[in-house]
């Protein structure tokens, strides 16, 4: 991953992950993010 | 997650962007104001949840994601402000949530690169690389 991709993906990953509300994502709303950022392969298919 | 694990929780991303390296049971005691063994029930929960990852003894953060509470060969930089990162991931993705700054990745005692975060605009370019599917990341989240 080249890191700027790795820099604007933690952008959407970590949005959020500081708050007492925060809630985790789950594994299709995790592998939507991925696929935003190209992460389309095997190698990052969560389940 | 219950309400006490998300006031420990977000507790302990305070401590570590404050500069505390690895939260323990009593900090996060005294941050949250919740008596000590609340905390350590809270952070045992957290930690099967895979939350955070916590010390052999049970009673200090050495993970949240993306903060280390050990020293590893990726730190964020910000001024004089520094923060230890799990990954090479997680090093950006700690200027990602606090702002501007230098991602460097040494190996051993040398410097072995520097990345300049400036408008979200990272400089120059390079690679990050994983060794674990996505799939697998907690399989064992120390190598990961």
């Amino acid at each position: 991953m080249d890191v700027q991709t790795a820099y604007d993906l933690s952008v959407i990953w970590y949005q959020d992950r500081m708050s007492e509300d925060w809630v985790p994502p789950s594994h299709a709303e995790a592998q939507v993010i991925f696929d935003r950022f190209g992460l389309t392969s095997r190698f990052w298919r969560l389940s | 997650m219950g309400a006490v694990d998300r006031v420990v929780r977000a507790a302990v991303f305070r401590l570590f962007i404050a500069g505390v390296d690895g939260p323990t049971r009593d900090d996060l005691a005294e941050e949250t104001g919740l008596e000590a063994d609340e905390v350590a029930r809270s952070l045992l929960g957290l930690a099967d949840e895979h939350r955070l990852t916590l010390s052999t003894a049970r009673d200090r953060v050495v993970m949240a994601h993306p903060f280390s509470g050990v020293s590893t060969d990726y730190r964020s930089r910000i001024g004089t402000r520094t923060w230890w990162a799990n990954c090479g991931w997680d090093a950006f993705a700690i200027l990602a949530l606090l702002g501007d700054g230098e991602v460097v990745a040494k190996s051993g005692d040398e410097i072995e690169s520097v990345w300049t975060v400036a408008d979200g605009v990272v400089t120059p370019s390079g690679l990050v690389h994983f060794v674990v599917p996505a799939s697998q990341f907690w399989d064992d989240i120390a190598l990961t």
